[in-house]
C-alpha cells in the first residue's frame, strides 16, 4: 500500500511517497513547493491570497499522490500555520477545497520525527541532530537514544530575525546581537558545550537550503550522495553572507523563499557548531516527514488521513491537533520532551531500525528545487565509526 | 510617501497604461504623495536619476505605446559584478536610499523581476508587475503587452495568408520568443495557422516537409507556419543554447527560420518564404484588452503599496488581479505544456507541431 505525508512548512510544502509493506516504507517519489507564508500575512493572519496559494501548491500535491496510487495521505503542519491567528479558518478552507485534514504537529512531535528518521546516525561519533524552524529549534542528543535528551526550544529563526534584524539581511552587529542571544538561550537549556558531540546532523528544509548556499558558495559537490559541511568553509560563508555584494545573489539562486531565514539559520549553526566542537558535519535528507510515516506505520502516532480510495478521510485526531489552534497558550522556554509521553524507541528497536534501514533503495523521483540525495557521513578530519550509506529512501520498519 | 516608478527590459504596449493607473491611484488615495519617475529603468536607478511625475505627465498617455520613462537592459547577472569597488546593486540600494523611497514599482519581465527581489533582499521595497509580450512570467495567467502583440502578429499572419494564397506558396511567419512559445502558440491559432513551432515542442524539418506535402495533397494550395524565434530543431535539443547559437552564427542565422525555409523550399519544391514580424510586435497602442488589464493592474500594485505590502508583484490568477512573493517567482518561467490544454485543443483541429 501507498503512504504519502505532506508537510506545510512557513516557506514549502514537500511530500513524500512511499510504498509500504510489513515491515518498511520504501521513498518512490519526493516533491517540494516554494510557498512563502511569510509574504500573504496580514498582522497575524493569513490573507484569502496566501490560503489560495496554499489550497493551490497542495492540490498539486494531491494529483501527485493519486498519480502514484496513494491510499492514505497524511498533511501535517508544525508551527508554520500553528501560529497564525485564522489558523481555524484556514484548516477548515484546506480541507473544503483538498479534502485534506490538517494534522497539527507540536514542536516535541516534530523533534521525535526527526529523531525517528535519523536514527541511523546514532552510530556516528557523538551525533546531534539539528533542525531550524521559523518558529522552533530542536536538537536531539543522538547518543543516548532517549526522547528525554530531546531539546525543543520555543524561539525559532523567524523570531530571531523579527528581534535583531532591522532590513532583511543581518549585518556584522546584527549577528554579534543574535549569537549573544541564542547563546544564552542554550545556557539556559542546559545544551551542552565542547567535547560532547563531534558530528553534527542537520535536518530540515532550512538547514538543506543552507547546504545548498554552501554548496554553491564553496563549489562542493556530494560525492556518492553524501552532503557534508566543512566548518573552516562555513565560517566563510557566514561572514560572507553578512555583507558581501553577491550574497543576495547566492540566496536567490539557491534559496529564495528562505529569504528570512538563511542569515539568522547560519549565525546559529555556527554558534552551536563553535560549541560543540563538531568534527564533522553532515546534512540528513530524511526529517519530519520520514520520522512521522514510520510512526504511523508502528503505530505509534496517529493523523487524520485521506483516503483516495473512499474519498472520505479517517484516522484519528491527534490529541495535539485538537489543542493546536489555540496557539496563545503559553510555552515554556524549553521542553525536553519526557519518554513516558510518547512511546519510546527501545534500544533494540534502534539496532533494528539502523540494520533495517541500511540498505540503500532506488532514488527517488523528485520535482522543483534540486536536492541532492542521500546523507551519509563525511570525512572531515577522523573515520566515523560507519561508512555504511545512509538510507535515503526508506522509512523504518514496523 | 514617496514612490519610484522605473519601467525596464524591452518596451511593450500598455507600458504608460500601468504608470498613468499607479499615478492616478496614489494621487487619489495618499495626502502629499510624491511620485517620480526613474529613467532608462535600472540603469537611471544605478545612476541616481529621477524626475517629478506630474498630473499632466500622466493624464493624457492611456493609449500611448511604448514608455514615457524610457527603458534600457540591465543583465541580472552583471548587477553584483564589482566597477571600482561598488556593484550596480549597491548603487541602486544606495540612490534608493538618496531618493527618499518609500516605495519602488518595477515595470518588466523575468529578468527585471529577478532583479528587483534582489532590492527587495537587500532591504528596499519593491512592488513589480508583469510586463511582457512573452507572456512568461511565472505565477501569473497574463501580462500586460501579451494581448496587443497577439493582435499585432494575427493581423500580420492575415496580411501574409493573402500573398501565399495567391502565389501557393509556404509562408513561414517567425514570431517573437526565445524561452517561451505563447506569442507564437496564441498568434497561430488565432491567425489559422496550419502549423505552429515553438521552442517548448521540439520540432523535426522532415515531419514539417511531410505534413506540407500531405496538406498540398488534399487540396490545400497554400501554408502559413507560426515559428517563434526560439523554436529549436529535437537534432539541437542535446546541445547547449550557447553551443546552438555558435552553430547558427556558423551557418550565418540567429534562429532556425532561414535554415528551415531553406530546408522545405528544397524537400517539398513548393514555392517558401519567410517573414520576420521583429520589433512591429512591440510597439504601438495597445489594444482595449490591454489597457484595461494594465489599467487594473497598476491601480492595485498603488493599492498594494499603500498597504504597505512590499516585496510582491501584481498578477493575475483565474480571471482576478493579485499578487505573488517576488522571490517565489524570481528567476522562474511560465512555459508552454506541450501535454497542456491549448496545445491538446490546436492538435485537434489539425494544427501541426512539426513532430
Amino acid at each position: 500500500m501507498k503512504y504519502s505525508v505532506i508537510d506545510i512548512s512557513s516557506s514549502s510544502i514537500s511530500l513524500i511517497i512511499a510504498e509500504a509493506d510489513e515491515r518498511k516504507a520504501e521513498i518512490i517519489f519526493k516533491d517540494r513547493a516554494s510557498i512563502s507564508l511569510l509574504h500573504y500575512l496580514d498582522g497575524k493572519k493569513l490573507t484569502e491570497r496566501g490560503t489560495e496559494k496554499l489550497v493551490e501548491a497542495l492540490k498539486v500535491m494531491r494529483d501527485e499522490c493519486e498519480k502514484f496510487g496513494v491510499r492514505h495521505c497524511y498533511l501535517i503542519s508544525t508551527a508554520a500555520l500553528r501560529v497564525i491567528e485564522n489558523c481555524d479558518e484556514v484548516s477548515k478552507i484546506v480541507e473544503e477545497k483538498t479534502g485534506l485534514p490538517v494534522n497539527f504537529m507540536d514542536g516535541k512531535t516534530e523533534a521525535y520525527c526527526d529523531y525517528i528518521a535519523n536514527l541511523y546516525y546514532a552510530s556516528y561519533e557523538n551525533a546531534v541532530l539539528i533542525d531550524l524552524g521559523g518558529k522552533s529549534l530542536e536538537i536531539c542528543d543522538l547518543t543516548k537514544g532517549s526522547k528525554e535528551d530531546m531539546v525543543c526550544l520555543d524561539f525559532g529563526l523567524l523570531d530571531v530575525h523579527r528581534k535583531f534584524i532591522k532590513k532583511i539581511q543581518p549585518n556584522e552587529k546584527e549577528a554579534k546581537d543574535i549569537k549573544k542571544f541564542v547563546s544564552d538561550k542554550f545556557d539556559d537549556a542546559d545544551i551542552p558545550k565542547k567535547e560532547v558531540f563531534a558530528t553534527a546532523v542537520m535536518v530540515g528544509a532550512t538547514n538543506h537550503a543552507v547546504y545548498d548556499i554552501y554548496a554553491d558558495y564553496a563549489d562542493v559537490k556530494s560525492e556518492d550522495g553524501v552532503k557534508s559541511i566543512e566548518y573552516k568553509k562555513f565560517k566563510k560563508l557566514v561572514a560572507h553572507l553578512l555583507g558581501d555584494a553577491e550574497r543576495s545573489t547566492l540566496i536567490l539562486n539557491n534559496a529564495p523563499e528562505k529569504l528570512y531565514l538563511i542569515g539568522p539559520a547560519t549565525i546559529v549553526l555556527k554558534t552551536l557548531f563553535k560549541r560543540f566542537g563538531v568534527k564533522h558535519i553532515l546534512v540528513s535528507d530524511r526529517g519530519v516527514k520520514e520520522g512521522y510515516l514510520q510512526l504511523v506505520l508502528e503505530g505509534k502516532e496517529s493523523g487524520m488521513y485521506y483516503d483516495f480510495e473512499t474519498k472520505t478521510s479517517g484516522g484519528a485526531v491527534r490529541e495535539t491537533s485538537a489543542a493546536a489552534p489555540k496557539s496563545k497558550q503559553t510555552r515554556k522556554a524549553v521542553k525536553k520532551v519526557r519518554p513516558e509521553e510518547k512511546g519510546g524507541v527501545s534500544e533494540e528497536g534502534k539496532k533494528q531500525a539502523k540494520t533495517e534501514t541500511a540498505q540503500p533503495a532506488a532514488p527517488a523521483k523528485k520535482r522543483g528545487r534540486p536536492r541532492k540525495q542521500g546523507a551519509v557521513p563525511i570525512q572531515a578530519e577522523a573515520e566515523p565509526k560507519n561508512d555504511e550509506p545512509a538510507p535515503e529512501n526508506e522509512v523504518g520498519e514496523q | 510617501m514617496k514612490f519610484g516608478i522605473l519601467t525596464s527590459g524591452g518596451d511593450c504596449s500598455g507600458l504608460n497604461a500601468v504608470i498613468r493607473a499607479i499615478c492616478l491611484c496614489i494621487s487619489q488615495n495618499v495626502k502629499n504623495a510624491e511620485i517620480v519617475g526613474i529613467p532608462d529603468g535600472y540603469g537611471g536607478l544605478i545612476r541616481g536619476e529621477c524626475f517629478p511625475l506630474k498630473r499632466e505627465d500622466y493624464e493624457d498617455i492611456l493609449d500611448l505605446g511604448g514608455t514615457v520613462l524610457r527603458t534600457s537592459r540591465q543583465p541580472f547577472k552583471l548587477m553584483t559584478v564589482s566597477d571600482n569597488g561598488t556593484t550596480r546593486l549597491q548603487k541602486m540600494c544606495e540612490n534608493y536610499r538618496k531618493m527618499g523611497l518609500d516605495c519602488l514599482f518595477t515595470l518588466g519581465g523575468a529578468g527585471t523581476h529577478k532583479t528587483a527581489a534582489l532590492l527587495c533582499m537587500e532591504g528596499c521595497n519593491v512592488i513589480g508587475l508583469p510586463k511582457t509580450i512573452d507572456n512568461d512570467i511565472y505565477g501569473t495567467d497574463v501580462t500586460f503587452g501579451f494581448q496587443t502583440a497577439v493582435e499585432v502578429a494575427t493581423e500580420a499572419i492575415d496580411r501574409i495568408r493573402t500573398t501565399a494564397a495567391s502565389h501557393s506558396r509556404t509562408m513561414l511567419v517567425e514570431i517573437m520568443g526565445n524561452k517561451a512559445g505563447w506569442l507564437t502558440l496564441h498568434t497561430g491559432i488565432a491567425a489559422g495557422a496550419d502549423m505552429i513551432l515553438i521552442p517548448e515542442i521540439p520540432f523535426s524539418p522532415e515531419a514539417v516537409a511531410d505534413f506540407i506535402v500531405k496538406q498540398r495533397r488534399s487540396g490545400k494550395t497554400h501554408t502559413i507556419i507560426a515559428v517563434a524565434e526560439g523554436a529549436v530543431l529535437a537534432s539541437e535539443v542535446k546541445f547547449k543554447k550557447s553551443e546552438r547559437t555558435f552553430i547558427r552564427t556558423e551557418r550565418g542565422e540567429t534562429t532556425v527560420t532561414p535554415h528551415l525555409t531553406e530546408f522545405l523550399q528544397q524537400s517539398t519544391g513548393f514555392e517558401t518564404r519567410a517573414s520576420v514580424l521583429g520589433y512591429l510586435q512591440r510597439g504601438g497602442t495597445p489594444c482595449a484588452y490591454d489597457r484595461l488589464l494594465s489599467s487594473r493592474l497598476g491601480g492595485f500594485a498603488a493599492k498594494l503599496a499603500c498597504e504597505g505590502r512590499f516585496g510582491v508583484t501584481a498578477a493575475v490568477s483565474g480571471n482576478r488581479i493579485t499578487f505573488n512573493a517576488l522571490t517565489e517567482i524570481a528567476g522562474k518561467y511560465k512555459l508552454v505544456d506541450p501535454k497542456g490544454a491549448i496545445v491538446n485543443f490546436a492538435k485537434s483541429i489539425g494544427i501541426g507541431f512539426g513532430i
